[in-house]
């Protein structure tokens, strides 16, 4: 086995263990044994969303790795000018999450009594809608064009 | 706008991947400059006219309206 090729099922092989492992933790936690509540339903569906996201990662970089080997090149000026429209959108998208997360912190805890959302799961939140924004973004404008 | 880039294609019988790769784009971008749903710079129109051995004017159509 030349070195490229044990590199190559490393990758993969780790790549489908961390993703087992994600699943399984992502089942584990998910499922309730106190009831459904807010708390939990929140936890699992950041769950999910980093599984999806972590899915799609791995997805996009053999995609990019088979289109590399057929002679195709990564990037190019639509791809990259779709990507920089997906981006700017994202920008916007990202400043009105992080207004609600912060009328939710200022408002909906003191006001309405909702529970608070710890700096962590503000942050997690955060970046996978930022994540997700961005990849449904990009794939939306590549597709029209 | 329209293109004449499919009928130069068949006449050369070339595929949208081998264009594509003599060109140094994505399939994708061929497919959509051929149904004119993405106006391409004009170095890659300039590239499409050299590899199908014809001329911007030739291979891009506007419609004045």
């Amino acid at each position: 086995m030349d070195g490229r090729t044990a590199n190559t099922l490393w990758v993969a092989v780790t790549a489908a263990f961390s993703l087992i492992g994600f699943i399984a933790l992502g089942v584990v936690l998910g499922a309730p044994s106190e009831g459904w509540t807010l708390h939990v339903v929140l936890s699992s569906a950041i769950f999910v969303g980093i599984l999806i996201t972590l899915s799609a990662m791995l997805w996009a970089a053999w995609k990019k790795r088979q289109d590399g080997k057929a002679g195709y090149p990564a990037k190019d000026e639509r791809t990259k000018i779709q990507e920089g429209r997906a981006a700017y959108y994202t920008v916007l998208i990202l400043g009105y999450i992080m207004l609600a997360l912060l009328w939710y912190s200022f408002l909906g805890v003191d006001l309405l009594d909702l529970p608070a959302l710890s700096a962590s799961q503000a942050l997690i939140a955060s970046l996978l809608a930022n994540a997700v924004s961005f990849a449904g973004l990009r794939w939306y404008f590549l597709r029209k064009g | 706008m329209r293109t004449r880039i499919k009928e130069f294609r068949a006449r050369y019988d070339l595929t949208q991947e081998e264009l594509a790769k003599k060109v140094g784009v994505r399939r994708e971008t061929i497919l959509f400059v051929e149904n004119g749903k993405y106006v391409p710079s004009l170095k890659l129109a300039h590239d499409l006219a050299k590899i199908l051995q014809t001329t911007v004017d030739e291979l891009f159509v506007f419609d004045d309206k």
